[in-house]
């Protein structure tokens, strides 16, 4: 293949991938994160540099999904002659722009003593950037095993360029040599070894084989459900049960082919939940002090960064959930009341699977008092997520899931899409107010009781509001128009 | 390629296909063939094993036994070659949404090494010139299809497979594409149409396939099924039903 063909392969998955706003936006981030650069550069201070660095690495460590193949590529793609390979690697570059942006905005300032730093440095960011690209990349394409995996590897590199900078290949970002050239280097060239070459080989002439497994739809479909199969008798109940009922598709080892077997969520995510929030509370406990100068510092930071991965994972989960929605079968009944009903259920999920965080940041207050103040925080969580992640993802144009299981587009970085991951952001910043004035307090005795005087408002407000907007989206008056127009929205955006 | 097809009599060949999708047999031993310049319909019931038999022609299905042939190549071992020389169109094929008209075909002409007076041709073929800046999913269903079509055509296949290409065209439109479909075939192309709907059959094939539970059951012209309506004086589709059984 010509180097002119490639180029428009990638040009126009580069196309699919973002928006010319989100671009406009980029641009925009780049001269903000310079000035933030300036001020690093007066005061040669670099530790909270690579804690942006590392929190950059944990957000593209969840950003895989956007490499997901689509129904378009089965139907035109892998019917063509091209290799499934070069659409991978087209894709890869396509999607290493956001990750070149973020590392690059806030390093590329920074000051080098000669030409030489600067040849390091600039091949450090196209390594480390390749690497979160091509993992993210393959992790979208393989088995959960393997998926496990990659991400393990990414949030490795993250977890060390927070807690210990000099072990990470990110560190060459900051201070060029040809060492961290040679790591980060490595951890691309390992990145793009373990990448699944046998699937990319497998579409080329088996495509529906790996996506459809259980043959084509209406036909040949040896898929059987195995499970609680009521549903109904009323609204409520059809809407509880197939909240609370995953359903996950496993191949059988013998005759029986595919077996779908409903899932209760409480049964998989609860232990889940809480093994993790143990995990954390044990890591909260155990922790050394290496890479911080004090204990306190460790404990503020972990949990944390504990709380924000809470909310991530909640919130990009619930974001998936909605690609399964069926509208023509959902608005069966009248709009306003089965989303009211949906949410309800959501929230009833929700305030469940997170119940062992606040219990867990009760007990860690023991220990490290400010962590109580997260409590309410997960309570906020469970009243808002459901309703909010729905409506921000019909906003910023989440794709459907229909045929083959596959998304009908990619997701594109829009400017629709920014500004509701600013919205999320200041919400979950907001948060953590409480808990920072609490941390706060620690250092600054003198000023403790105004901190926490203010820590109890910020708290309350975030129930009230959190508990307000739970009402505006479910029993208020004005709940039918918010869901009249994500409705709308999600018809504008191809759902069915 | 030119002097390996010189010497290829059949366009499609199927031979032995087998395919089971866990305990349910998809297809069971399916042997047909198709002469280059043919137009066959794939008649069958729900779940007969039409779309799977076109996904493995396609070299998108890997049978589980036998072996399919496109314009001599071996999908399975030269998936290259036999992909070259045709078009498949799915059943409800999604273009890529985020593209404009243009873009979509500009995008699979790059991956097939075409150049742009192809775009261009196949914009006129369909009559998407209007709406060629259209992003895809602004466009109605029927436009999709017609979308579908030219990415479908555009590299002038020997062989076309299509499954349910009418699907969600509005009547003029079906006109036109049925009139381009059998000027194709007309020029040389090969065509496989899958369909449920027996007039369509009648309108772009001169032979028909009856498949039913994974087997061939019945292969004839389509002038025959006409005959035997006729003598029995039914409808064809009673003909062809009682075929199905």
């Amino acid at each position: 293949m010509n180097a002119r063909r490639l180029w428009k392969i990638f040009r126009l998955n580069f196309r699919m991938m973002y928006s010319r706003w989100f671009l406009a936006f980029i641009a925009f981030y780049f001269a903000m994160t310079f000035m933030a650069s300036v001020s690093a550069m007066r005061t040669e201070d670099y530790a909270p540099l690579f804690r942006y660095l590392g929190v950059i690495a944990l957000l593209l460590a969840g950003g895989g999904g956007s490499l997901t193949v689509v129904k378009s590529e089965v139907d035109f793609v892998f019917s063509t002659p091209v290799n499934p390979l070069v659409v991978y690697i087209a894709k890869t570059a396509a999607s290493t722009v956001l990750a070149l942006f973020l590392f690059g905005a806030a390093t590329v300032y920074l000051p080098r003593p000669d030409v030489i730093s600067h040849v390091e440095y600039a091949a450090s960011l196209i390594f480390n950037t390749a690497f979160f690209a091509i993992t993210a990349g393959a992790s979208s394409l393989a088995s959960i095993r393997r998926r496990i995996l990659y991400a393990a590897s990414q949030m490795a590199v993250a977890a060390v360029t927070i807690v210990k900078p000099e072990l990470s290949p990110l560190y060459g970002l900051v201070y060029p040599s040809p060492f961290y050239v040679a790591y980060s280097g490595a951890a691309a060239a390992l990145a793009f070894l373990a990448a699944p070459r046998n699937l990319l080989k497998e579409l080329a002439t088996n495509a529906y084989g790996v996506f459809a497994p259980r043959g084509p739809a209406g036909g040949g479909d040896a898929a059987r459900v195995v499970g609680p199969a009521r549903i109904g008798p009323t609204p409520w109940r059809a809407v509880w049960t197939t909240s609370v009922n995953g359903v996950w598709r496993m191949r059988s080892g013998g005759s029986e082919g595919v077996v779908v077997r409903r899932v209760n969520v409480f049964k998989v995510y609860l232990p889940l939940s809480a093994a993790v929030a143990a995990v954390y509370y044990v890591l909260l406990r155990l922790l050394p002090e290496v890479g911080f100068s004090n204990a306190s510092e460790a404990s503020f930071l972990v949990t944390l960064l504990s709380f924000y991965l809470l909310w991530w994972v909640f919130a990009t989960s619930a974001d998936v959930d909605l690609s399964g929605e069926r509208l023509w079968l959902s608005l069966a009944i009248e709009p306003a009341r089965y989303f009211r009903l949906r949410m309800f259920a959501k929230a009833v999920i929700a305030a469940v699977l997170l119940a062992p965080w606040a219990a867990v940041y009760v007990l860690a207050s023991l220990s490290y008092p400010p962590a109580a103040r997260l409590a309410p925080a997960v309570a906020a969580l469970a009243l808002t997520l459901p309703a909010a992640s729905w409506l921000s993802a019909a906003y910023s144009g989440w794709p459907q899931i229909r045929d083959l299981d596959l998304p009908q587009s990619l997701f594109r970085f829009t400017l629709r899409g920014v500004l509701t991951a600013f919205l999320y952001f200041m919400f979950i910043i907001w948060l953590g107010v409480p808990y920072i004035l609490c941390a706060v307090s620690m250092d600054k005795p003198a000023l403790a009781p105004q901190l926490l005087s203010a820590a109890d408002v910020a708290s309350v407000a975030s129930l009230a509001l959190s508990a307000a907007f739970f009402y505006l989206t479910t029993y208020s008056p004005w709940a039918s128009s918010i869901w009249g127009w994500f409705v709308n929205k999600l018809s504008e955006n191809g759902y069915v | 390629m030119s002097i390996i097809l010189l010497y290829v009599y059949e366009c499609i060949a199927a031979e032995g296909l087998r395919r089971r999708f866990g305990g349910v047999v998809a297809l069971d031993g399916v042997s047909f063939e198709v002469s280059c310049g043919g137009a066959v319909a794939l008649l069958g019931p729900n779940g007969a094993g039409k779309s799977t038999v076109l996904r493995i022609l396609a070299g998108l299905l890997r049978p589980d036994a036998g072996e399919a042939r496109l314009c001599g190549y071996d999908v399975q071992r030269q998936p290259r070659e036999a992909k070259a020389c045709m078009g498949y169109l799915p059943e409800d094929a999604s273009p890529f949404l985020d593209l404009s008209v243009r873009e979509n075909l500009e995008y699979v002409a790059a991956l097939r090494g075409l150049d742009g007076s192809a775009v261009d041709r196949a914009m006129e073929a369909l009559g998407l010139g209007d709406i060629e800046d259209r992003l895809a999913s602004s466009l109605s269903r029927g436009m999709r299809q017609r979308l579908a079509l030219a990415l479908v055509i555009m590299h002038r296949p020997r062989v076309l497979l299509l499954d349910e290409p009418l699907n969600y065209l509005d009547i003029p439109a079906q006109v036109s594409v049925i009139r381009l479909l059998r000027d194709m075939n007309a020029a040389g192309t090969t065509i496989l149409v899958s369909t449920h709907i027996m007039s369509i059959a009648e309108r772009l094939a001169r032979e028909v396939l009856v498949i039913n539970r994974g087997r061939i059951v019945w292969r004839g012209a389509v002038e025959e099924l006409r005959a035997a309506a006729r003598d029995a004086g039914e409808r064809i589709e009673e003909v062809v039903a009682r075929l199905m059984r």
